[in-house]
């Protein structure tokens, strides 16, 4: 139909109109009001009503500005007069208002002015953002109880390396402001070559070992090294697996420990001289012992034994402080496994009682330091005479698999508890079974392990009570161009 | 008696020369101890020994730099020295310094006695 339209249809057309106002008026969820020129509300709808928990009754008659938080009022008020005298045709602010419990309700507010005949009134959208609101305090609290902790989170996409991250990861990783985005490949950069190297290994394990446990150094701007411990499960059930980690700077509490462990180097390298002089003075007795008295020999076998004993926890104790230095270096070389075995079994005290078999191909090499490994194997059958010490045999086997050797060392003694296997490697962890003491500080299977973690390997132990124990660790195979490099 | 080979001890500890005195006591070697490490040049030159055996982790002048000067010595050259050390890396750093010899601290007399007698006859 073209032309004039008729005033009918303009009638039908606005009444139409109205009725679909009405309509969206209340059913749409954002909380809307319409006030007259004296401000006072005339209409609501039930998502305002929803909203401040108050009846319609109850809120129409009534200003809005009644509802409104002291603070917000004088604001509020200058723009709505700016609006209502001063030809402003809207106007919007972010305000709070108190619900009928009390509670505070976040709005962003938009308030329109309209002319309905010669009379004006406003409309008004009330939009809720308390939830954001609350979101973000809880956050502002999480990020400032972190830092604190001198802690961060993170989130890292194992796939493409995205980091998602807390305010204070950067200041851990030793990282200026804004200098680099962070990613996978930077988070790496951040660690000195050689721990950047062992946490690269986890990162790549991730998707087998499903966790991760790591502590590292880190360069900062002012040259200081920084020590930093990242703890994180894998998480599968996204669209990608994600790291959620955690990262903490631990340099406090590693300088305590290297200022105990300073004192325990120093004390044990002082106990060397007078400890070599007793050695010295027991062999002197040995020698210039008279003949008649036999019984002087037992006594200066006693007194020897122990002085070996002093010996080798004064060396534990140099070795495990020295370890948690950092200070543990490798020379590594390829070296036949059965001939390295046969030489450090040598010096081992069977108690002439036990035999140490070894199993395994006699051609087989590996590329390790050869002493801390020979370390390793002392410590493992100095386990088993002492933990099985009615069984003959220990066996030592060496095999080769696809990636890695894996040698072990196996009793058939009494076994160890479920509980206390999962503590074996721990520092100062000694096992006490059915009460009965048993000498040693508790030091050499932590230094084994680190001996081992120190190559890139792993160890471990399989045992049950009753049926024995098995000592294992592997190490990953060399390719030849590595051999040559190194 | 002019006969008899000389050993020069030298070690910063004074149990440990005494010990070792004693421990040289029965065998056919003249035994000069000396605590500073300092006067082991002019010892050198004055009693000219067949042996050194030095500690190598001493004050002020350590085992090894006393080494290396010895070695630079056209007359020090080739005198059989045994380094002795409490430490693993001890043994490195004496072969670098051109140690003939290394034992570590403590040690066995038998093992001690026999790189003496080795080097020396």
């Amino acid at each position: 139909m073209d032309g004039i339209i008729p005033e009918q249809d303009y009638k039908e057309r606005y009444i139409a109109s109205e009725e679909r106002f009405r309509t969206i008026f209340s059913l749409t969820s954002a909380a809307t009001k319409i006030i007259d020129e004296s401000l006072t509300i005339i209409k609501v709808n039930k998502a305002l009503t929803d909203l401040l928990g108050y009846g319609e009754q109850e809120i129409c008659g009534k200003k809005i500005l009644d509802f409104a938080c002291a603070e917000y009022i004088d604001s509020w008020k200058a723009l709505q007069y700016k609006m209502w005298s001063g030809g402003e045709p809207f106007f919007r602010l972010d305000a709070c208002l108190k619900n009928k419990n009390g509670a505070l309700v976040w709005v962003h507010v938009t308030t329109i002015i309209f002319s309905d005949g010669d009379k004006r009134f406003a409309y008004t959208v009330l939009d809720d953002f308390t939830y954001m609101k609350s979101f973000h305090e809880s956050e502002k609290r999480l990020n400032m109880s972190l830092q604190y902790s001198r802690m961060a989170v993170f989130d890292m996409d194992t796939l493409d390396g995205n980091l998602t991250y807390s305010e204070g990861l950067r200041e851990i990783l030793g990282l200026a402001e804004n200098e680099i985005r962070l990613d996978r490949g930077t988070l790496l950069d951040c660690f000195i070559p050689d721990d950047k190297v062992e946490l690269e290994g986890l990162l790549t394990a991730l998707s087998s070992n499903s966790s991760l446990e790591f502590t590292g150094r880190v360069n900062t701007p002012n040259g200081e090294l920084k020590w930093v411990h990242l703890q994180g499960r894998l998480d599968d059930l996204g669209i990608s697996p994600r790291l959620l980690a955690t990262a903490q700077d631990i340099t406090k509490e590693k300088k305590a420990e290297r200022y105990k462990d300073d004192f325990i180097s120093i004390a044990s390298h002082e106990l060397r001289t007078p400890m070599t002089i007793l050695s010295g003075t027991l062999q002197l007795l040995e020698r210039n012992k008279p003949a008649e008295l036999p019984r002087v020999s037992g006594l200066i076998d006693q007194a020897n034994k122990s002085m070996r004993k002093i010996n080798t926890l004064i060396e534990d104790l140099l070795h495990a402080s020295k370890m948690s230095e950092g200070q543990l270096h490798l020379h590594k070389m390829a070296f036949n496994i059965s001939r390295a075995v046969e030489e450090c079994c040598a010096d081992i005290d069977t108690k002439g009682f036990h035999k140490i078999i070894f199993e395994g191909d006699s051609n087989l090499e590996l590329f390790a330091d050869p002493d801390r490994i020979q370390q390793v194997l002392i410590n493992f059958v100095g386990n088993a005479i002492k933990y099985a010490p009615d069984q003959e045999n220990i066996k030592i086997k060496a095999v080769e698999e696809e990636d890695v050797i894996s040698i072990s060392v196996s009793d058939s003694g009494p076994g160890i508890d479920a509980d206390k296997v999962r503590h074996l490697f721990d520092r100062y962890y000694r096992v006490d079974s059915d009460g009965s003491q048993y000498s040693g500080i508790g030091l050499g299977l932590y230094i084994s392990a680190e001996i081992i973690k120190k190559h890139g390997g792993k160890i471990g132990v399989s045992s049950e009570l009753g049926k024995g124990s098995e000592f294992w660790f592997s190490l990953p195979k060399t390719l030849p161009e590595e051999i040559d490099q190194g | 008696m002019e006969n008899n080979k000389k050993i020069l001890i030298c070690d910063d500890d004074e149990g440990i020369l005494d010990m070792l005195e004693m421990v040289f006591e029965d065998t056919p070697y003249n035994i000069i101890p000396e605590q500073n490490s300092l006067n082991i040049k002019w010892l050198v030159e004055k009693e000219q020994p067949d042996l050194i055996l030095l500690d190598l982790w001493m004050p002020v002048l350590s085992g090894d730099q006393v080494l290396k000067s010895l070695r630079k010595n056209p007359e020090t050259k080739g005198l059989p020295v045994i380094i002795i050390s409490a430490s693993r890396e001890g043994k490195e750093i004496a072969a670098a310094a051109g140690a003939t010899g290394f034992i570590s601290k403590p040690f066995d007399f038998d093992e001690l006695m026999a790189m003496v007698d080795g080097f020396l006859n």
